[in-house]
């Protein structure tokens, strides 16, 4: 291979492509390798550094970190299984089913995946938590019981909360598969003569594994990455996870960033074996069943089972949507919070509080400005290492789609962690520009993502026929390329605008004072202020976030929620 | 390289502590010239910036404003202010003084591990501001641990027992003793600090040991069933919730500021017979501080009259100041620190790495990891 | 006179994978050439490194005069300063355009003046009659249609070299026949030296001035249509182009009169027959072992035992299926399938005893050796 002399050759193609590479490597290797170092490294303040395996041969395998090792698992494990059997379960009925209002139904099962989990586990707190749980009050009311029926406090609420929310992301799996399938394939087994649930267990459940597979290895990684969520409703209550040992050593007067990292580590390596053994195992399996042709699959007649089914999606949109929010807006316009919500005692005062008290009222400003900034340049750079992977020739393109794909492998504490001891040092450290790297470097994979999506789907050949009427490669992606990729990065920003405005783990880890943003808002609103000020901040966030929800489904179409 | 850089400073040290001690000796206290030299080199820097672990929002506010009313200071000075838990104050200090970053120029936190080894390895400035002289034999008398010119103590506090009356089964609770503490019927709905994460918690844990025997906390878990939690604004928010009533360790000026703002709360505070732990807030400035003079100033500014007002006003703790004027709304809930029995602490023994000894106890007596 | 289109040594690999091996040919002004071949024979691949949509990694290309890629002084001219313009199969049309954008489109980025940018925009598409859609998106056009809008899109800044990769494989076959005409009409109207690329050999004989069949990377023959369907040079163009009985066969001896042949046909089962042929040329001795072409329209189907004509083959019919035009038999000649293509008069069914005639001169011999496979 040859490149052409500079004469002929335009700059802005190589420059903008190699430097955009260059960049996301650098990004992405820079904080894994200081990660995987400091794990090797034992530091103790006033004393010399050196070399050791100490944070694994004696830090990890000490028998508390094995138990929050433990916890990790159990929760994922219950979280992957509870998700199924939602997502499976409302997949399958609003693909195949005739249950009522499933096309009302559809957009708001997906509304959870875009709120907080952090938020949500604080908000069901309000709903479980003994004592002062409404749902507590209700049920020991309606049976006249002495006791508490419900807490959220323990692995149970762990799981409960993480599977309400990863939900979303295994019925997409779930129902993406039913609806690329081929009905033929059903047709000819209805055909040889079995029923149509024969049909369903014999045919289409074989067919769809492939997909449970993919949402379940999805679920269980989220869950294990997932810091919020124990943070809220385990570690008061005895119960560590692997993300809140790693956040513990980093924040307590146990300080220990070499063990942390080491941990973060095997943490990062778990997650990092799902995605190969899902890439190596899973995928390959999935069967092509697509077919160009839009005929409708038969539907499966459910008689009376069929308002079963709706009361199975309401009941599912009401643990994950309608209760939370109910709850988080009540505790939110209470003077007072003692688990019983009293009309006579409303106010807004908490609001006033929030947008007036300086911490969160920065907060606010911070999120929209890393959230405008950092989907701004997150999806500037998935364009050009995208359009590098897909139409560019460079030699490192196959290492390039690795490496920006890496981080989802990362869940957002471990890359943090990273990304701490590596700007430590830096002058960007206690600023703003350390979130943004920190958001960017994480969620690149889903920019680029987008926008690969969208450059698979259109022709190579669109470019080109540009090029060969006469314009440059920049005038091409400007005029042609860019115009085309429209929709794709209107929903990948919208959607990284929606991920860095309730992002939590990285921005918990590497705030300062005066870089609040709003998740660590609620944070320290749950450390400092009590109940009904952090629902009112949390009340901001979810507004924020509802209001992008519905510039999403208006821009970028209901398609595209489908991530 | 490390140990040369070190050896280096330590090097310097030594002189400039003669210095310090020239300078400040002879006079005791920053006479009104030198107070005004400081005042403009501090206008000069242009910001301060303090990391504590008590001082809430309003409390800020209070002493923002008579800082720059003693002063003079300009609007376009900036007073940054960051709060955090003991531990986390700790961490973020180590960390900048690691580092070589510093933001920080004057830290206050009842640690006084850290500010002994941070002494030993020469990252705190030698400074002694004009008024310690009225706080000293206050510190002396409650056992508080001080080491200037390199740290001063002019604060304390102490956790103790809190209780909401207004709870189902709490109207008629009464705390004399730390022994009453233990009681099943607060099984499940009491609270313990987090001492994982704090030293004062665990210089606390530390003194009770000496007082009431090894086997007191043990028992109170093993009674009770605490839920841990370790901001104590938020285990006071869990207290004022009914959620987890009774605890076992807060702070009595945080109930102050509550009542302050809900006069209609009914919150039982403790100051049981055994005595309890009084704990010095350790204040010093940083020697990589980017702006010595602001800190200096701020430094002169709490431990004045002005200073300590505001702060007592907002925090509701114990002041070491001679002859201070608790306001009364405080001294419900904080008496006079002359009247209260002190548990005695060996302080000198309250290493970092008996801290962290304390702190796994703590995870096998909680059996939390 | 040199060639206004020159491709000399020119050599493409993707990976382990040899595309285009070593071609060389040229293109006269005006004309129209046509790289034939079955899907991975390297034509497209050579139209894109023409276009410069490809680096090649040896060889040269040259545009009236004007080099643009060559390997050895380390040359690449980007495909937007060669004035090629490009019809691909999947129209590349860009649907966020109007017709009239899309056409536009090559004038507005070479910075012509608007007035005449609309003036030249109107008489393209009434030349490929789109006038009436310029203002409908592109995409919402028949796949027909579409492509009239790449076509106009490419000619429309008057470009040296225009060409063609498989325009017309997406299009149904009514459709294709008569957008073939107009593609002809338009090239020979306009004038512009064009290279055409198509495994479609009806096409290619329709379209081009010229023809090259292409196979794995390599050229098997060049020459217009007529000689590459009468005169094969190898048993892949044979078979390729048309349909073809082949049949080995020996040479047995050289007719000194005419130059015609007479060869020993080897039949299944050990049987042989000998025909009369033609020669592809000189240099045929006897002795030498020889593919056999006959197509099978040029076999004459007859009752058996009429076998007094030359090169009468009898046979047993196996299949006669009714095409309308012709009836197509399968025969079974001593172990040999024949396909014969005779008029529809001599309806013969399976099973039925039939004579072949083939005229010598529709016998053409294809030397072994030069069997490119």
């Amino acid at each position: 291979m040859f490149r052409g002399r500079a004469a002929t050759w335009p700059g802005a193609e190589p420059v903008l492509t190699v430097g955009a590479g260059l960049l996301v490597a650098a990004l992405v290797l820079l904080p894994v390798g200081m990660l995987l170092y400091t794990s090797l490294r034992v530091e103790e303040f006033g004393e010399a550094a050196y070399f050791s395996l100490k944070n694994y041969t004696e830090f990890v395998v000490s028998p508390r970190i094995l138990r929050s090792i433990g916890n990790t698992l159990i929760v994922s494990t219950g979280a992957t299984l509870l998700a199924g059997f939602f997502g499976i379960g409302l997949a399958w009925s609003h693909a195949r089913t005739n249950t009522p209002g499933r096309r009302i139904l559809e957009p708001f099962t997906l509304v959870p995946f875009f709120l907080s989990p952090y938020v949500g586990a604080i908000a069901w707190s309000y709903l479980a938590a003994p004592r002062v749980g409404m749902l507590n009050g209700w049920l020991r009311w309606l049976f006249g019981l002495e006791t508490d029926p419900l807490s959220v406090y323990n692995r149970w609420g762990i799981i409960w909360v993480l599977a309400l929310f990863f939900t979303p992301v295994m019925y997409l799996f779930v129902i993406g598969s039913l609806r690329r399938m081929d009905p033929a394939l059903e047709e000819s087994a209805r055909t040889s003569g079995s029923s149509i649930l024969q049909t369903t267990r014999r045919v289409t459940l074989p067919l769809v594994t492939p997909a449970i597979l993919s949402g379940a290895i999805l679920v269980f990684v989220s869950s294990a990455g997932e810091f919020g969520v124990p943070l809220a409703l385990g570690s008061p209550f005895k119960i560590e996870t692997m993300t809140t040992q790693i956040y513990n050593l980093t924040s307590g007067s146990a300080i220990d960033y070499n063990a942390s990292a080491a941990l973060s580590t095997v943490l990062a390596a778990l997650t990092l074996t799902f995605i190969y053994i899902h890439r190596r195992v899973v995928l390959p399996r999935g069967y092509t069943t697509i077919t160009g042709r839009g005929y409708r699959p038969s539907l499966v007649a459910l008689g009376r089972w069929r308002y079963v089914a709706l009361s199975f999606n309401i009941a599912y949109l009401l643990m994950a949507v309608i209760l939370p929010l109910l709850a988080l807006f009540l505790v939110s316009i209470s003077i007072r919070w003692e688990g019983r919500f009293d009309p006579r005692a409303l106010t807004l005062a908490n609001y006033a509080y929030v947008f007036t008290y300086p911490l969160s009222a920065r907060a606010v400003w911070n999120s929209l400005k890393l959230a405008i900034a950092g989907a701004t340049i997150c999806m500037t750079l998935a364009i050009l290492v995208g359009y590098t992977i897909h139409r560019g020739r460079g030699r490192g393109r196959a290492a390039l789609d690795v490496l920006s794909s890496v981080p989802v492998g990362f869940p957002g504490i471990v890359l943090a962690m990273g990304i701490l001891i590596t700007y430590i040092r830096s002058p960007l450290y206690s600023t703003l520009w350390i979130l943004l790297i920190g958001y960017i470097t994480r969620y690149i994979p889903y920019g680029q993502r987008m926008v690969s999506s969208v450059l698979l789907a259109l022709s190579p050949e669109l470019d080109q026929s540009s090029r060969t009427s006469g314009a440059s490669w920049i005038t091409t992606l400007r005029r042609i390329t860019l115009p085309l990729l429209k929709p794709g990065i209107v929903a990948g920003w919208l959607l990284l605008f929606m991920i860095f405005l309730r992002e939590f783990p990285i921005s918990v880890l590497l705030y300062k004072g005066g870089l609040e943003v709003l998740s660590v808002a609620v944070w320290y609103f749950v450390e400092h202020e009590g109940a009904v000020r952090t629902a009112a901040v949390a009340m901001v966030q979810v507004g924020l976030l509802l209001g992008a929800i519905f510039l999403f489904r208006r821009l970028a179409g209901a398609d595209e929620l489908a991530v | 390289m490390n140990t040369g850089r070190r050896t280096g400073w330590k090097w310097l040290a030594g002189p400039a502590l003669v210095a310090a001690a020239v300078t400040w000796a002879p006079t005791g206290w920053a006479a009104p010239a030198d107070l005004a030299r400081l005042i403009e080199a501090a206008k000069q820097e242009g910001e301060v910036h303090y990391i504590d672990a008590l001082n809430q929002p309003k409390t800020q506010a209070l002493l923002e404003r008579a800082f720059r009313k003693k002063y003079g200071l300009p609007d376009s000075f900036t007073f940054t202010h960051t709060l955090r838990g003991t531990g986390e104050v700790v961490a973020t200090v180590q960390q900048e003084i690691k580092a070589g970053q510093h933001t920080i120029d004057l830290v206050w936190v009842g640690a006084p591990a850290f500010f002994k080894a941070a002494a030993k390895e020469g990252h705190l400035l030698p400074y002694v501001p004009t008024e310690w002289k009225r706080y000293e034999p206050a510190a002396k008398r409650a056992g508080i641990e001080v080491d200037p010119p390199n740290w001063i103590a002019p604060a304390a506090y102490a956790f103790v027992p809190v209780w909401n009356r207004k709870c189902p089964g709490f109207a008629s609770v009464q705390i004399k003793r730390w022994q009453d503490m233990l009681n099943p019927a607060f099984r499940g709905k009491a609270q313990i600090g987090d001492v994982r994460k704090s030293f004062t918690f665990a210089a606390t844990w530390a003194g009770m040991e000496g007082t009431l025997g090894k086997d007191f906390i043990p028992r109170y878990v093993e009674i009770t069933q605490p839920a841990i939690f370790f901001r104590t604004e938020e285990s006071l928010q869990k207290v004022m919730s009914c959620e987890f009533p009774i605890q076992l360790w807060q702070l009595s000026g945080r109930v102050y500021q509550r009542v302050q703002e809900d006069p209609t709360l009914d919150l039982g505070v403790a100051w049981p017979e055994e005595g309890v732990v009084l704990l010095g807030v350790p204040m010093a400035i940083l020697k990589g501080s980017q702006r010595p003079n602001a800190a200096k100033l701020l430094m002169e500014f709490l431990l004045s009259e002005e200073g300590m007002s505001a702060f007592i006003t907002g925090e509701g703790v114990f002041s070491l100041r001679e002859g201070f004027q608790i306001p009364a709304a405080v001294k419900k809930y904080t008496p006079d620190i002359g009247t209260v029995k002190a548990m005695p602490v060996n302080w000198g023994a309250l290493t970092i790495p008996e801290v962290r000894r304390i702190q796994n106890e703590f995870r096998k007596i909680l059996r939390v990891d | 006179m040199t060639d206004y289109l020159v491709v000399d040594g020119l050599r493409k690999a993707f990976g382990r994978e040899t595309a285009v091996d070593g071609i060389s040919f040229g293109v006269e002004k005006g004309k129209i050439l046509t790289l034939l071949g079955p899907s991975g024979c390297g034509k497209t691949t050579t139209l894109r490194c023409i276009a410069g949509l490809e680096h090649p990694d040896a060889g040269a290309i040259v545009i009236d005069g004007e080099t643009m890629t060559s390997a050895r002084e380390r040359l690449f001219v980007p495909p937007e300063r060669r004035s090629v313009g490009l019809v691909f199969q999947s129209y590349a049309v860009w649907p966020h355009m109007t017709v009239a954008q899309n056409v536009s489109y090559p004038l507005e980025v070479r910075k012509w003046p608007r007035v005449e940018v609309a003036a030249r925009v109107e008489r393209v598409l009434e030349m490929v009659g789109l006038s009436r859609y310029r203002d409908q998106y592109a995409t919402k056009l028949s796949g027909g249609q579409q492509q009239r809008v790449a076509l106009a899109r490419a000619l429309i800044f008057n470009p040296r070299l225009l060409l063609f990769d498989e325009p017309l494989s997406n299009l149904d076959a009514k459709l294709r026949e008569q957008l073939r005409m107009e593609i002809v009409h338009l090239q020979r109207e306009v004038g512009i030296t064009s290279v055409y690329v198509t495994h479609d050999q009806a096409e290619a004989m329709v379209i081009s001035d010229r023809i090259i069949v292409m196979n794995r990377g390599r050229i098997e023959q060049e020459g217009d249509a007529r000689t590459i369907y009468t005169h094969p040079a190898n048993r892949f163009v044979a078979q390729f182009i048309g349909q073809a009985n082949l049949i080995s066969g020996q040479v047995m001896e050289v007719d000194g009169l005419d130059g015609s042949l007479r060869v020993d046909v080897a039949l299944g089962a050990g049987g042989r027959a000998p025909l009369r042929a033609l020669p592809p040329g000189a240099g045929l001795q006897r002795g030498m072992r020889v593919l056999i072409l006959i197509r099978p329209e040029d076999i004459e189907v007859g009752p058996a035992g009429a076998t007094s004509r030359d090169n009468g083959l009898e046979g047993t019919v196996v299949s006669a299926v009714y095409m309308g035009q012709y009836l197509d038999y399968q025969v079974d000649v001593a172990g040999v399938r024949i396909r014969a293509q005779a008029k529809p008069g001599a309806p013969y069914r399976g099973g039925d005893r039939v004579a072949l005639g083939v005229p010598p001169a529709a016998c053409f011999c294809i030397p072994e050796e030069s069997d490119g496979q």
